[in-house]
C-alpha cells in the first residue's frame, strides 16, 4: 500500500509542484558478526532462542569494547538494535558475578518503563534471574529498599540520580561499591543548560563511586549528531570509543522535503502547517497507509487530530474505519499505554503527537512520517523520520516546511538533511551557576578537598561558597554546613526555577493559568500588558514580581501588547579573539541589561499603533557569554558595512543579527530562544560596529563558545537564506518584512544582501 | 545572585596576584581583624567552637560532658543487677540474658536526611546504681540512675573521633542493646550512614525502639504519639523552654557562625532530657510489659492493646495474663455498654444507638476468644461467641459461634438453631451457599443420630 501510494504521488503533478526534494534510500542488507568469544553461554542460548545467532555489526563492535573495559559511545538510528549493545555486556557481567550492578538513565520516565518491560522480556525468555528495578519518582516507597540493596540494574532518569539516589548515597553501599556499568541512553538530549547540569551529575556520581571504590565503564547511545564522541566525551570526562557505523539492515526510504504552496509570495506567506499536515495525513490513511505525524506543540496536536477526524467523519462508513488519535504529554500514563498498545497492534491506524513519541518508545513499525514543521534539530527529525519504516519495509517521510528562515533553509538545503548531521551539541559544565548549585549537592554527599579536581572553577567556587556560609573548611577538607538538603533546590531541565505563577482573578476566581520565567515575564506581563492563552485574552491586572505573581482577568480588546526593550549589552572580559571569515569574533564575557520602559498597543490584522503606556518594572541583569562581532576597520565585514548607507547600517546589521540567530540551529543544538542578539553602530566599548550574539542563559550554555568553530558556515547558511528566498523585500522566511519602526523605508533584503555579497559573496560564488 | 559573577572574578584575580612571586600574602599569618582575611573565610576555619563551660574538650572538634538523672527506685524495673544490665528487656530478651540498654539519642545539622546531614549531637544515657550525693563515694546507700553522655562535634572534620568516642562508650557490642524512641527510622540509620561516610562499622547489634508500642498502648488514648506529648501525659514529665525539632538545625548552624553559646545551651538542655526519659519510658513500658502498670500515673495504657501484644509475641506464659486484661475490659466494657443502652431506651427514639455496639466492646471480645482458644477455655469461648452473635448479630458471629457448638460441644441443634436464626434474620438477601451447606451438614448429623 506505502508502494502505491509512492507510485501516485510521483505521478500526481500538483504535489509534486510544492516537493523540494526527494530522496530515495534504497534498502541495505545487514552487516553482521559473532557473537564475541567469551560471552556466558546462558546469554547465547536465550538470544538464540529469539532467533539471534549473530549480531550487527555495531553491536559487536560495542560489547567488544566494553570487554576491552573501554568507554564506548553508539551512534546509530531508530530500530537497530542499539539496547543489546549495552544489555549484552551488563547482563554477561551480572551472570559471572551477581554482585555486578549497573545504571540505566533514560532522560524520561516513559522511556525508563518501555526498557524496563523489553529487559524483562529478555530475562523471562531466556529464564535468567537478574533483578531490574525501576527507581523513579513514582516508585512507591516499599520497594525503594528492595531495590537499592537487590536492584542488579537500576534503571533511573538524571533528575533522580541526581535529588534522590547521590544525596544518600549511604543507603546504597552495596550498589556504588560494585558499579561496573553505567548506560546513558539518548546521550545527545543532554545538551546545553540540561546537559551541562547532567555532566555535573555524572561528575558527582564518579566521585560517589570512587569512594566505595568502583570506577564504572559508560556505554552511551546517541541519535546521529554532528560529534557524538565529542558530546560523550564532555559528559563523561574521559576518553570514548565511537561505534557509529549501522549494522542493521533497513528497508527502502522515500524522504520528500515538502514546501507547503506561498500564498503570497509578495509578504512570503505560505499554506499552514496544520492544514498542509492534515491533507497529506488523510491522504495516506485513506490509502490505507499507517501514518503517524508531529507537531511542534500540544495545541496543534489537538487540532490536527480534531480536523483529521473531522474529515473522516462519515456515519455509514464508520468513518471510513480509520482510527486516529493524538498522543503527547499530560495525557495519563494510562491513556498513553492504551494508544501505544492501539498502534502496536494495528487497532490505531494514525497518529498525531508531539515529540512525546520521538524518543524510543515502541509503537511499532508505522508506514508513513509527517514532520509538522522541522523539530528544531536534524537529529530530532530523523528520530521523527525514523517513527516510519520497518528492517525491510518502504517507508515514506515527508517534512512540511513552515516559512521560519531555520526551516526554509533546511528544505532548500537536502544535504544537511541527508548527508552528515552537522549540528553539533555543547555543554558548558563549568558555567558558574550550575557549578554553584552543583557543587553545593557534591559537597553534601562528600568532603571535598581543597586539591580535588571537580572542576577547573571549583577552587574559586568553593570559596564563594563558604563566604555564604552553605560550606565551611574544617580540616583539609570543605564540608557541608547548611540545614538544607541542596539537591531539593536544583532543577536539572529548567534553566530557572525563578518563574512567574500567572494567575486568572475573573469574577473573583482564583485558579493558576500557566507559568513563565521572571526575565521574559517582565518583557510579556508588565501591568496592563494583553495576554494571550489558549486563545483568550487576558489583561495582567498586576505582577507581583517579588512573590513571582502575575494576576490577570480575561479581557476582551482589538489590540495586543508590545514592549519596548532597552537592550544594553556591556562587555566585561574579552577571553579569546579569533579572526575568521573576514572579521574578528570575540569570546568574552557580558553584561546584558535590559529594561522594558513602554509598551505600544497594536491593533490586530492591521498592526497600527493605537496607544502607547508606561512599564514601571526594574532593570533585568544577566551575565553570561557571548560572542562578539567587531566590524573592525580594514576588515572585508568592515567594508561591507560601510557600503550601506548610514540609513540602512542599522536595520541591516539588526536584521543580519537576526538571520544569523535564527539559521545557527542549523549547525548548534539550539533553539532560537536560546540566543539573543545584540547590535550597535558604533560599540561603546570596541568604539566600531559591533554584533553580539549570547547566551540567554546565565553563565552560559556552551553555545557561544562553540559558535566560533561554526560560525563561518552560519554565516554562509544566513547568506544562502536571503539569496535563496522568493520575497521581494524580506519576509518572515529570510530577513523579515518592511517595518515602519525601523525608521528607514528602505528594503531590508537589498540591504542585507548587499552587505553580505559585499562580505562574503566572492568566497561563496569562489 | 547577580553578584556571583563579580565576586568569582574578584577571587580569580587575587589568585593570579598571589601566584606571582613576590605579591605572596597568604603565607603570614591573618592579622587580627584583617578585613581581607575575615572575607576569604580562612579565619573562621580556625576558631572551635565549645558549647559550653561544662563541657570538656576529648578531642579537637570534640567536646563532651556527663551528667547524672536520677531515678526513683520504685519505678525502676526490678531485675537490674548492679552493672546496670537488664534482665528479660522486653520484648527483645528472655528473662535470664541480661543486656545493658544503652539510650540513644542523636541531634542532626539538617532535617531531610541524607549524606551531608551530621549527627552533631550524640547522646548515651546508662543505668547503674550511684551513690547518693551527701554520701561518700562507694558508700550506701545507693540510688539507681541514668549517666547521661552527651557528645557534640564543632567541627566536620572531628567526625572519626566523635565515633571513636561513641564506640568507646556502647562498649562490647554483643551485651549493649539501643533503645531510642523512633530509632528505626531515624537515629539508627543517621548513625549507620555517619560511619559509612567515615569507612566505619556502627557497633551495637540488638536495638528496642520504644516508639512502636509506645503506639499500640497510648495511641487510642493520647492520639499522637511525639516523645513530647508521651512524657507529658503518660510520664507525666514537665519541661520548661523546650526547642521544637524543627528549631535544632539552625540553632545549630547559628552557634557554628557566631559561636553565641545562648543558641545551643536550649539544644544540649532538650537534648539531655531526650536521653533521660528514654530511660523513664523504657522502664514504665517493661513494668507494663511484665506485670501491668504498678505505677498507675499519668493516662492508662490500653489493656486490649496490650494483650494484643502480648499475644502477637507467641508467648504462652503470658496468655493468662492476656486473659485477665481482656476480661476486665470486658467487664467494663460491657457495664458502659448497659448504661448507654439503659440511656438510649430511657431517650424512646434513640433506642438504636444501644443495637450496635461499641468497636471496642467486640475488639476485646474478638482477642479474648483467641486467648480461649489458646487456652482451651471452652465455656469462655462459647459464652463470648454466644455474647457477641447476641449483640452484634453479624453472619461471621453466627458462623463462629456455631463452629464452636458444633466442634466443641457437638451441639448440633444449638449450632442449627443459630445458623437458621441467621437465616430467618437475613431474609433471602444474598442467601449464602456457605450458610446453606453449614445448615444442611448440620441437618445430616442430627438424622444421623
Amino acid at each position: 500500500m506505502v508502494r502505491e501510494l509512492i507510485d501516485e504521488l510521483r505521478d500526481d503533478r500538483a504535489f509534486l509542484e510544492n516537493v523540494r526534494h526527494w530522496q530515495t534510500i534504497p534498502a541495505t542488507e545487514g552487516i553482521y558478526a559473532e557473537i564475541p568469544d567469551g560471552v556466558d553461554r546462558r546469554i547465547v542460548s536465550a538470544l538464540s532462542r529469539r532467533g539471534i545467532d549473530r549480531l550487527y555489526q555495531h553491536q559487536s563492535e560495542a560489547i567488544t569494547h566494553a570487554f576491552n573495559g573501554k568507554n564506548v559511545v553508539v551512534v546509530t538510528p531508530t530500530a537497530s538494535g542499539k539496547t543489546l549493545s549495552y544489555n549484552l555486556p551488563v547482563l554477561d557481567a551480572i551472570l559471572k558475578d551477581p554482585e555486578t550492578r549497573a545504571l540505566y538513565l533514560f532522560p524520561t520516565k516513559a522511556l525508563s518503563q518501555d526498557q524496563q518491560a523489553e529487559l524483562n522480556m529478555t530475562l523471562e525468555d531466556g529464564g535468567l534471574e537478574i533483578s531490574v528495578m525501576t527507581f523513579d519518582g513514582d516508585t512507591p516507597p516499599a520497594v525503594r529498599g528492595a531495590a537499592r540493596t537487590r536492584g542488579q540494574i537500576i534503571i533511573s532518569n538524571p533528575d533522580m540520580l541526581h535529588a534522590g539516589i547521590l544525596p544518600n548515597h549511604a543507603k546504597w553501599v552495596q550498589f556504588f561499591q560494585n558499579l561496573r556499568y553505567v548506560v546513558i541512553d539518548e546521550v545527545h538530549t543532554y545538551r546545553g543548560v540540561f546537559g551541562s547540569q547532567v555532566c555535573n551529575v555524572i561528575r558527582r556520581l564518579k566521585r560517589v563511586a570512587e569512594f566505595y571504590g568502583s570506577h564504572p565503564q559508560f556505554i552511551m547511545c546517541s541519535a546521529t549528531i554532528g560529534n557524538p564522541q565529542e558530546l560523550a566525551q564532555a559528559m563523561v570526562e574521559e576518553a570514548v570509543e565511537l561505534v557509529d557505523r549501522n549494522g542493521a539492515p533497513t528497508g527502502e526510504k522515500h524522504i520528500i522535503l515538502y514546501n507547503p504552496p506561498l500564498v503570497d509570495r509578495v509578504q512570503g506567506i505560505r499554506q499552514g502547517i496544520v492544514h498542509a499536515a492534515r491533507g497529506l495525513a488523510l491522504r495516506f490513511l485513506r490509502n490505507g497507509v499507517k501514518t503517524i505525524v508531529f507537531a511542534r506543540s500540544r495545541q496543534r496536536t489537538e487540532l490536527i487530530a480534531g480536523y483529521i477526524r473531522k474529515s473522516l467523519e462519515n456515519v455509514f462508513t464508520q468513518n471510513e474505519r480509520i482510527r486516529v488519535e493524538a498522543y503527547r504529554g499530560g495525557y495519563l500514563p494510562s491513556e498513553r499505554r492504551s494508544i501505544e498498545r492501539g498502534l502496536r497492534d494495528g487497532t490505531i491506524h494514525g497518529v498525531v503527537s508531539t515529540n512525546a513519541l520521538e524518543l524510543g518508545i515502541d509503537i511499532g513499525g508505522l508506514d508513513a512520517a509527517i514532520l509538522g514543521g522541522f523539530p528544531g534539530t536534524v537529529a530530532g527529525s530523523l528520530q521523527q523520520a525514523g517513527r516510519a519504516g520497518r528492517r525491510r519495509t518502504v517507508s515514506l517521510a515527508v517534512l512540511v516546511a513552515n516559512a521560519s528562515p531555520l526551516d526554509q533553509f533546511v528544505v532548500d538545503h537536502p544535504e544537511y538533511f541527508l548527508d552528515r548531521n552537522p549540528e553539533s551539541a555543547y555543554i558548558n559544565p563549568d558555567n558558574p551557576f550550575v557549578l554553584f548549585d552543583q557543587l553545593k549537592c557534591a559537597v553534601f554527599e562528600l568532603p571535598m578537598t581543597a586539591d580535588e579536581r571537580f572542576s577547573p572553577e571549583a577552587e574559586e567556587m568553593l570559596m564563594v561558597l563558604e563566604e555564604h556560609g552553605v560550606i565551611r573548611r574544617s580540616g583539609d577538607a570543605y564540608h557541608w554546613a547548611d540545614q538544607s538538603y541542596p539537591a531539593e533546590g536544583v532543577s536539572l531541565r529548567s534553566a530557572t526555577t525563578d518563574n512567574v505563577v500567572i494567575v486568572d482573578r475573573t469574577d473573583g476566581a482564583d485558579v493558576v493559568i500557566g507559568e513563565m520565567d521572571r526575565p521574559s515575564a517582565k518583557e510579556l506581563l508588565f501591568d496592563n500588558a494583553i495576554y494571550i492563552h489558549r486563545g483568550e485574552q487576558f489583561v495582567v491586572t498586576n505582577l507581583d514580581i517579588e512573590n513571582r505573581r502575575c494576576y490577570v482577568e480575561r479581557t476582551d480588546v482589538n489590540y495586543f501588547t508590545d514592549a519596548l526593550v532597552k537592550l544594553d549589552v556591556k562587555v566585561l572580559t574579552e577571553d579569546e579573539t579569533i579572526t575568521v571569515d573576514g572579521t574578528d569574533l570575540i569570546l568574552g564575557d557580558v553584561l546584558v541589561r535590559s529594561l522594558a520602559a513602554k509598551f505600544k498597543k497594536i491593533r490586530f490584522q492591521s498592526h497600527e499603533n493605537v496607544g502607547y503606556g508606561e512599564i514601571d518594572l526594574p532593570e533585568e541583569q544577566m551575565h553570561t557569554r557571548s560572542v562578539m562581532i567587531v566590524f573592525g576597520p580594514g576588515l572585508p565585514a568592515r567594508d561591507a558595512f560601510d557600503a550601506l548607507s548610514p540609513a540602512a547600517r542599522p536595520v541591516a546589521l539588526m536584521r543580519l543579527a537576526r538571520l544569523l540567530r535564527d539559521v545557527a540551529p542549523v549547525y548548534l543544538m539550539s533553539v532560537g530562544h536560546d540566543l539573543g542578539v545584540h547590535v550597535t553602530v558604533r560599540d561603546p566599548h570596541f568604539a566600531e560596529p559591533a554584533l553580539y550574539l549570547y547566551d540567554r542563559y546565565p553563565g552560559g550554555s556552551g553555545l557561544s563558545d562553540a559558535l566560533p568553530h561554526v560560525f563561518e558556515r552560519i554565516l554562509t547558511a544566513a547568506y544562502e537564506r536571503v539569496v535563496g528566498c522568493s520575497c521581494d523585500s524580506g519576509c518572515p522566511s529570510c530577513v523579515g518584512p518592511v517595518d515602519g519602526n525601523d525608521g528607514w523605508s528602505g528594503n531590508p533584503k537589498e540591504a542585507v544582501l548587499a552587505m553580505l555579497t559585499e562580505w562574503i559573496g566572492t568566497r561563496t560564488s569562489g | 545572585m547577580a553578584d556571583l559573577y563579580a565576586r568569582l572574578q574578584e577571587l580569580k584575580k587575587r589568585k593570579r596576584a598571589s601566584a606571582t612571586p613576590g605579591a605572596d600574602t597568604s603565607s603570614g599569618t591573618p592579622a587580627a581583624g584583617s578585613p581581607d582575611g575575615a572575607e576569604a573565610g580562612e579565619s573562621a576555619a580556625a576558631v572551635e567552637r565549645s558549647p559550653g563551660p561544662d563541657w570538656e574538650r576529648r578531642a579537637p572538634g570534640v567536646y563532651e560532658r556527663s551528667r547524672v538523672y536520677p531515678i526513683a527506685r520504685k519505678s525502676l524495673p526490678f531485675d537490674m543487677d548492679e552493672d546496670g544490665r537488664w534482665y528479660g528487656l522486653s520484648p527483645l530478651t528472655g528473662p535470664h540474658s541480661g543486656v545493658r540498654p544503652v539510650f540513644l539519642d542523636v541531634e542532626t545539622s539538617g532535617l531531610s536526611g541524607g549524606a551531608g546531614s551530621t549527627a552533631f549531637l550524640i547522646g548515651l544515657g546508662f543505668l547503674a546504681f550511684a551513690p547518693v550525693e551527701g554520701h561518700a563515694s562507694g558508700a550506701f546507700p545507693v540510688e539507681p540512675a541514668v549517666t547521661v553522655y552527651q557528645l557534640f562535634l564543632s567541627e566536620p572534620s572531628a567526625e572519626p573521633a566523635l565515633l571513636a568516642r561513641f564506640a568507646e562508650l556502647v562498649g562490647a557490642p554483643d551485651t549493649a542493646c539501643f533503645v531510642t524512641y523512633n530509632g528505626a527510622s531515624f537515629d539508627l540509620p543517621v548513625l549507620r550512614t555517619r560511619h559509612i561516610m567515615n569507612r566505619l562499622r556502627l557497633p551495637g547489634t540488638l536495638h528496642w525502639d520504644l516508639m512502636p508500642l509506645t503506639r499500640r498502648l497510648y495511641a487510642p488514648a493520647i492520639g499522637s504519639c511525639t516523645l513530647g506529648r508521651v512524657e507529658r501525659l503518660v510520664l507525666e514529665l514537665g519541661r520548661d523552654d523546650d526547642v521544637p525539632g524543627s528549631e535544632v538545625p539552625p540553632r545549630y548552624h547559628r552557634f557554628i557562625d557566631t559561636g553565641e553559646q545562648a543558641e545551643i545551651a536550649p539544644v544540649l538542655a532538650h537534648h539531655y532530657y531526650d536521653v533521660a526519659h528514654l530511660a523513664l519510658l523504657a522502664a514504665t513500658l517493661q513494668g507494663i510489659l511484665r506485670d501491668g502498670d504498678p505505677r498507675r500515673r499519668g493516662v492508662g495504657h490500653d489493656r486490649v492493646a496490650l494483650a494484643k501484644f502480648l499475644l502477637d509475641r507467641g508467648d504462652q506464659t503470658h496468655l493468662a495474663r492476656c486473659a485477665a486484661l481482656l476480661d476486665e475490659d470486658i467487664r467494663e466494657t460491657e457495664e458502659r455498654r448497659r448504661h448507654v443502652s439503659a440511656a438510649a431506651r430511657a431517650g424512646g427514639f434513640a433506642a438504636r444507638a444501644g443495637v450496635r455496639p461499641p468497636r471496642a466492646w467486640s475488639a476485646s471480645r474478638e482477642l479474648r476468644a483467641v486467648v480461649s482458644r489458646r487456652l482451651k477455655q471452652w465455656d469462655e469461648l462459647r459464652e463470648i461467641r454466644r455474647s457477641l452473635w447476641l449483640v452484634r448479630g453479624t453472619q461471621y458471629d453466627a458462623v463462629e459461634l456455631a463452629k464452636v457448638l458444633e466442634h466443641r460441644f457437638r451441639d448440633y441443634s444449638g449450632a442449627l438453631s443459630v445458623i437458621e436464626g441467621w437465616q430467618e434474620a437475613s431474609g433471602s438477601r444474598d442467601p449464602d451457599p456457605e450458610i446453606a451447606h453449614r445448615a444442611d451438614r448440620l441437618r445430616r448429623k442430627l438424622s444421623r443420630r
